[in-house]
């Protein structure tokens, strides 16, 4: 039983980054944008979240949010670039997803060895602590599965429901799912394709940055080099298997979620097999997904297509 | 009394680069007024409607709205200005329902914006369509879209279900959402661009209706089209574009539909005519009970036969979708077939490969995603074909010297301009991009040639171009299957004539003087019913 319940609680904890960064990813892939450069957005929000919070450790407990805030702003900034380039410039959009992931991969290995030196990040960096709801944490079972987490955990579960209300209950829900249809009819209704399109790359910069931050400044502190380990890419993947739709996608990011906190487990058992193998299981989890489970694909038609007006 | 126009263009020209698409325009528009602008293709039209509608500035000139010189930067402004467009490219969004595409119009609309725009003006226009443009303004509330959109098709007598995915409608159905969502937004002045070049005949008359109904509100309608007889039929007056410019603007009626063709080509037609021939009985191809599965699982071509014989024109009509593309492609070994035969010359081959070497050309419905490659030259694409290929290599390598030979004899041949064969396919118009597909599946001499809407965006010198090229085969003693949507063009080349409709064909060469009987087998009513 107790192994049941801290197998649920890490697979919440576990799917926490992944659900921020796929509900952005949702956000932008309905207005027609593959941000493959969330990978690299995630691990600017790690780095720049950590050393944020590291140097404002004297504000106590505000510095992991003064972290969390600043992580959010690196993916911004960074989604910034991509906007530059794929919107602006109407370069190909996986190319400069890719480019921005190894720009972010190596700038942050360069300021971290320059930072933090051999030493690693020290271990008395400010963090989101685990906390306990009142009167549902005492909950048997339930308590310490569902309502003893760090807040950010809560947080962006309560997401979910609030992007579904977006996409699919507000008037600019609808020209972002259009814009991703065909965006050329939209702006023959008088709406502007590239700034709609900006704001949810921009969006989806930002959740990245947060589920970045999220790896680093929750539970434990801590920075390493590519320390989101192709957690981003994930991310790309529940979108794609949670149909473009938040819900769904939220339900997929448990499953991954589960495949981390197994992988952690599995480890821990001392069996004598080799311990990359458990760490290859959410990444098997996911070509298993990808290749079986996705039925005839619902994606946005101009996915990945960069707007022309003059066409 | 001149009445004062509700929208006048001066000297409206626009220029890219050194091209001037849109030459010293001089054009207005009546309150009530249906008006006609005809011309080729790249006459200048489809860029002359985007001035209007604020996708592109003019070089110089102006456009007045009521009187007052406008500026429009971008199509908000012109619906704003009470302009509407329906584009000859449906823009709706097929995976939104139709009351969906219809809020997204209304969304960025500001009823009050109009109202400044035109001000003291609007009194003698028709009633805005107040009643119901009111939206909430952040929120999408699924049961006041649907509210809306009945109450206008109510109002416009346009009927259309509301919660209906735009993609399950039909092609006509899906014009009537174009038409509500500029209504929606109290489109004043409607520009049509080529709006009936995707419907049947049945569906034109009931469109010519609605345009009507729309005319009697006081509302304007500019018809862009190349189809004289439809234009003949509808317009209040007519403007002929040439070039850019406008050379002739007149009451409907003045100039006969051969004086107005004259006017848009600058000079006299070379109408091809049919002469009766007496076809063989040698079967080419014979097509035996075949039924082919289409896209979503469904059967697009129903146990079909048909036989083709050398030295005849056999011609297809039908609308877009009734498993014309389903029959070509499986005629061509392209799409699999669920039963029956295909039999060319005696031979049942089943490769494309096998099926090319019998001797079947191919002219496919879309020349530019299939006829062509856009970023190869002309040579390139000329010699992408088996007989072709083989004649030009030498064990896997091609003769460079013959490859320039062999194109510039095809490029003179088939009258392809520009002349040069290193020049890429996608610098060339339609009409010329048409005739490097002609060429590459007409000099090997293919015993069946299958061509799909040959003629599909060509101007009319192109278009009779095609159709003469078509005729030689023929009196060459081949054997040509002619796909088109194009009713006249059936009628005017082929020697027997059928009709196809959900799948199946019915043979109409009797009814080819009744227009309107092969009207209703397009439609899908029965032969009994004719």
């Amino acid at each position: 039983m107790e192994l049941l319940e801290e197998i649920i609680a890490s697979t919440l904890r576990g799917a926490t980054p992944l659900l921020l960064a796929a509900l952005g990813e949702v956000i932008s892939q309905r207005a027609g944008v593959i941000n493959i450069g969330i990978e690299g957005m995630m691990l600017m929000g790690a780095f720049f979240g950590l050393v944020t919070s590291f140097y404002t450790a004297e504000l106590m407990i505000f510095a992991p949010w003064i972290g969390l805030f600043v992580a959010g702003l690196s993916g911004l900034i960074t989604a910034g670039l991509f906007v530059v380039f794929a919107i602006k410039l109407r370069g190909d959009q996986v190319v400069i997803g890719t480019a921005i992931t190894l720009l972010a991969l190596g700038l942050t290995e360069v300021l971290y060895q320059r930072i933090f030196g051999g030493t690693g990040t020290p271990h008395n960096i400010p963090y989101f602590e685990k906390i306990e709801l009142p009167l549902l944490s005492q909950i048997p079972f339930l308590g310490n599965t569902l309502f003893s987490h760090n807040i950010i955990v809560f947080l962006t579960f309560l997401l979910v429901p609030c992007i579904y209300f977006y996409l699919y209950h507000t008037q600019q829900g609808l020209r972002v799912r259009a814009c991703g249809e065909h965006p050329k009819a939209i702006s023959t209704v008088g709406s502007n394709v590239s700034l709609i399109r900006t704001m949810c790359i921009l969006f989806a910069g930002t959740m990245a940055g947060f589920g970045g931050g999220y790896l680093s400044l929750a539970d434990v502190p801590i920075f390493t080099p590519n320390m989101t380990a192709g957690r981003g890419f994930i991310a790309l993947a529940i979108v794609i298997f949670g149909k473009w739709h938040p819900v769904k996608a939220c339900a997929a990011a448990l499953l991954f979620g589960l495949g981390f906190a197994l992988d952690a487990r599995f480890q821990a058992f001392g069996w004598n097999v080799q311990y990359q193998w458990f760490l290859m299981l959410p990444f098997i989890l996911c070509l298993v997904v990808m290749s079986g489970f996705v039925g005839r694909s619902e994606a946005p038609l101009a996915l990945g297509k960069p707007y022309d007006p003059s066409e | 009394m001149e009445e004062k126009a509700l929208l006048e263009l001066q000297n409206l020209t626009k220029k890219f680069g050194n091209l001037i698409a849109v030459d010293n325009v001089n054009f207005e528009l009546q309150p009530g007024e249906i008006h006609a602008i005809l011309g080729e293709n790249g006459a200048g039209k489809s860029t002359l409607m985007n001035l209007i509608y604020g996708l592109y500035q003019p070089s110089s000139g102006s456009i007045n709205i009521y009187g007052k010189k406008t500026i429009l930067r971008s199509p908000s402004d012109a619906i704003a200005h009470g302009i509407g467009m329906v584009h000859q490219h449906f823009m709706l969004i097929e995976n939104l329902t139709v009351a969906e595409n219809i809020a997204l119009s209304v969304a960025k609309f500001d009823p009050s914006n109009q109202r400044n725009a035109s001000d003291a003006d609007l009194d003698s226009l028709p009633n805005s369509f107040e009643s119901s443009i009111n939206l909430s303004k952040f929120r999408y509330d699924k049961s006041e879209a649907t509210q809306l959109t009945e109450s206008l098709s109510q109002r416009f007598n346009l009927p259309v279900e509301p919660n209906t995915l735009i993609r399950n409608l039909s092609v006509g159905l899906k014009q009537r959402v174009e038409i509500l969502k500029a209504l929606a937004v109290n489109a004043r002045i409607l520009i049509l661009d080529e709006p009936t070049a995707v419907l049947s005949p049945h569906e034109v008359e009931d469109f010519f209706d609605v345009l009507r109904t729309l005319q009697a509100d006081n509302r304007s309608i500019i018809f862009i089209s190349h189809k004289m007889k439809e234009v003949l039929a509808i317009s209040d007056r007519i403007t002929v574009l040439r070039h850019g410019k406008n050379v002739y603007q007149g009451k409907t009626g003045e100039l006969s539909a051969r004086g107005l063709a004259k006017e848009m080509l600058g000079e006299e037609l070379s109408e091809v005519e049919r002469e009766e021939h007496k076809a063989s009985r040698d079967q080419v191809l014979n097509i035996s009970e075949l039924t082919v599965m289409g896209s979503r699982d469904k059967n697009a071509v129903k146990n079909l036969s048909l036989e083709t014989h050398r030295g005849e024109i056999v011609g297809i009509a039908g609308v877009d979708g009734n498993g014309q593309r389903e029959l070509a492609e499986a005629i061509l070994g392209l799409r699999h077939i669920s039963s029956g035969t295909i039999e060319i010359l005696g031979k049942r081959p089943t490769k494309t490969k096998d099926i090319r070497q019998c001797g079947v050309g191919y002219i496919p419905e879309d020349r530019r995603t299939k006829g062509v490659i856009q970023t190869f030259s002309i040579a390139e694409n000329l010699m992408l074909n088996y007989t072709h290929l083989q004649t030009l290599t030498q064990t896997g390598v091609i003769k460079q010297v013959s490859k320039y030979d062999f194109s510039q004899h095809l490029i003179d041949s088939y009258d392809i301009r520009p002349t040069i064969p290193d020049v890429p396919v996608s610098t060339l118009s339609g009409g010329n991009q048409q005739k490097v597909v002609l060429a590459r599946e007409i000099s090997p001499q293919p015993e069946l040639l299958i061509a799909v809407n040959p003629t599909r965006g060509l101007d009319i010198n192109a278009m009779f171009f095609v159709h003469k090229k078509l005729l030689a085969q023929r009196d060459k003693n081949k054997s040509v299957l002619l796909i088109s949507t194009e009713l006249d063009e059936v009628l005017r080349i082929s020697d027997r004539i059928y009709v196809m409709s959900s799948g199946k064909l019915i043979e109409a060469t009797e009814h080819r003087d009744n227009i309107g009987a092969l009207g209703l087998l397009m439609t899908g009513e029965s032969e009994t019913d004719v």
